[in-house]
């Protein structure tokens, strides 16, 4: 199937076929997707799903051409390559209110995520909205493209699901 | 035959470049590419390069890449000699365009606009690409190293640039200081050079009018022109960048010729995210450091022989609030002969402040002396 590029609206292009069903949960997406909208990066992850995807495909190589060991360690090294590009969508996509606004969001969330007994691992406000601006940027890509390479978006799902994780309920 | 002299007067061994100002004798040196032999047939990258505004004297450049003993002790005398094609290259290289020219080496290849860019003015005298090589990454963009680095599309705003002098004038003038916008004034291409050791090259401001008064009232106008010479070394990642204010009495044309003292604001627009790190100690206000602590670790090194005020970032005024954290800007002291180093490095933080530190120290603070005998 012919690649699609996304829409300029930011939602995903009609599709000929089904696209694998994410793996990331609606509760995780739903967080990620507020923590896109109060930075302000929407548009700018989508404006450049194309390089982001690219760049994504070929960590996913990476890892798996290298002879890291299956599993966690190909896990720690694909998130390690693909987080600064995520950091790189904050502080180009981004700006200072926006950043302050979304750091005070996230810390009320995450404490309201604490009293109903989810785990918060990681109390640096910007490395968790690099983390869910990460985990949104690959579920887009993985609604856009995953059709025209299935087994990539096998394993880059697979290696981001740890790094959901992070913030999906503890008891849930 | 010329002899030089090279000492290091700081308290510890090392290797540097130097400069010496050469007026031709009766057996001149030739200009261009030298090689300076020093005890046990070292052999050193030399050059005779024009003066920035005198036809009639030189600046001799040499590399030392071997240490220099601490404490000014046991200097090394170097045999200045003709024809260097001995030794290895390559080159750094200037390259001249109608619009600008280019500074290349191994490490840094750096492009200065004479006036507007893409039909926008305001790139007078800016630097608006500087583009890094190292162990991993190959002509990679420092002013917008974000983008670069994940094929994003570049910002066209980026730049480092000195955006405006200011000359101070006596406290019993009524007029405290004469300030001279160059962000969209266009310079003019001075003269450039290219050898063994280092690139350079020259950029005139245009003429402007300077006027004060003597304690007794006198009036005194000069004719004023702000030069820039920048030099990239062999193996440099830093552009050096020498400054001053030719002035020149009214009616007196080659007569009482002064160096004006002057202070200088640098402009940089530059990606470094939206919490840049930012190293200037106010105990030791001569070099500033600007990290980005992701990757890919792209830093800017600030250092000078005048102070530098704080480093403002955003700067004040600047008008696009969307983007305003990549710009800074910063102030500089009171100078006539102002020196100035720009260290582009991916490098932590930590690194990065320890190399502009040590830039600071070794080619602006105790900087190796060249002493020519004829």
């Amino acid at each position: 199937m012919p690649e699609q590029p996304p829409s300029s609206t930011g939602a995903p292009p009609s599709r000929q076929t089904s696209p694998p069903s994410s793996a990331i949960e609606p509760e995780v997406r739903k967080l990620a997707r507020e923590a896109v909208a109060k930075l302000g990066v929407g548009q700018f992850i989508e404006d450049n799903l194309k390089q982001i995807r690219k760049k994504l495909e070929e960590f996913d190589e990476y890892v798996e051409q290298t002879s890291v060991k299956p599993g966690s360690e190909g896990e720690m090294t694909f998130l390690a390559l693909g987080l600064p590009i995520a950091h790189g969508v904050i502080h180009v996509g981004s700006n200072r209110g926006a950043l302050a606004s979304a750091t005070t969001w996230l810390e009320k969330e995450l404490k309201a995520q604490s009293g109903r007994k989810r785990r918060v691992r990681n109390p640096d406000p910007t490395a968790s909205l690099a983390v869910l601006v990460f985990i949104h940027a690959v579920d887009r890509c993985h609604e856009v493209y995953a059709s025209t390479n299935p087994v990539a978006w096998g394993n880059i799902l697979s290696r981001v699901k740890p790094l959901a994780d992070e913030v999906t309920p503890a008891d849930g | 035959m010329t002899q030089l002299t090279i000492r290091n007067i700081s308290d510890h061994p090392r290797r540097g470049f130097a400069t010496a100002e050469y007026t031709p004798g009766k057996k001149p040196l030739p200009d261009g590419a030298l090689v300076a032999r020093g005890p046990g047939g070292a052999e050193f990258p030399a050059q005779l390069d024009p003066h920035p505004h005198d036809a009639a004297r030189r600046v001799l450049a040499v590399l030392v890449d071997r240490d220099v003993p601490a404490h000014g002790a046991n200097p090394p005398v170097l045999t200045l000699q003709p024809g260097a094609a001995g030794l290895p290259g390559p080159w750094p290289r200037v390259e001249v365009e109608p619009t600008g020219f280019r500074l290349v080496n191994d490490r840094l290849n750096v492009w200065v606009n004479l006036g507007a860019l893409n039909g926008e003015p305001w790139f007078a005298g800016a630097a608006s690409s500087v583009q890094l090589s190292d162990d991993f990454f190959h002509r990679l963009e420092m002013l917008d190293a974000i983008n670069a680095i994940w094929d994003w599309r570049h910002d066209p705003e980026k730049r480092l640039q000195l955006d405006r002098i200011r000359l101070w004038r006596a406290a019993w003038d009524p007029d405290p200081c004469l300030d001279v916008e160059l962000f969209e004034t266009p310079f003019r291409m001075g003269v450039s050079a290219e050898g063994p050791a280092r690139a350079t090259a020259t950029l005139e401001s245009e003429p402007f009018d300077y006027a004060s008064r003597d304690p007794d009232g006198t009036p005194r106008r000069f004719r004023c022109t702000l030069y820039r010479t920048f030099s990239l070394y062999r193996d440099a990642d830093f552009v050096h960048e020498h400054l001053y204010v030719r002035g020149v009495p009214e009616g007196k044309a080659g007569a009482g010729e002064v160096r004006l003292s002057f202070t200088a604001r640098y402009f940089l627009y530059m990606g470094m995210g939206i919490r840049p790190l930012i190293t200037h100690f106010a105990d030791i206000p001569d070099w500033l450091a600007v990290s980005y602590p992701q990757h890919p670790l792209h830093g800017y090194g600030f250092a000078t022989n005048v102070h530098a005020d704080p480093i403002r970032n955003p700067h004040p005024g600047y008008p696009h609030p969307t983007h305003d954290h990549n710009s800074f800007s910063w102030e500089l002291g009171a100078g006539n002969d102002v020196h100035c180093v720009h260290l582009f490095r991916c490098a932590p933080a930590g690194e990065m402040v320890e190399a502009t530190g040590r830039a600071w120290y070794c080619h602006i603070y105790h900087p190796l002396t060249a002493e020519l005998s004829l």
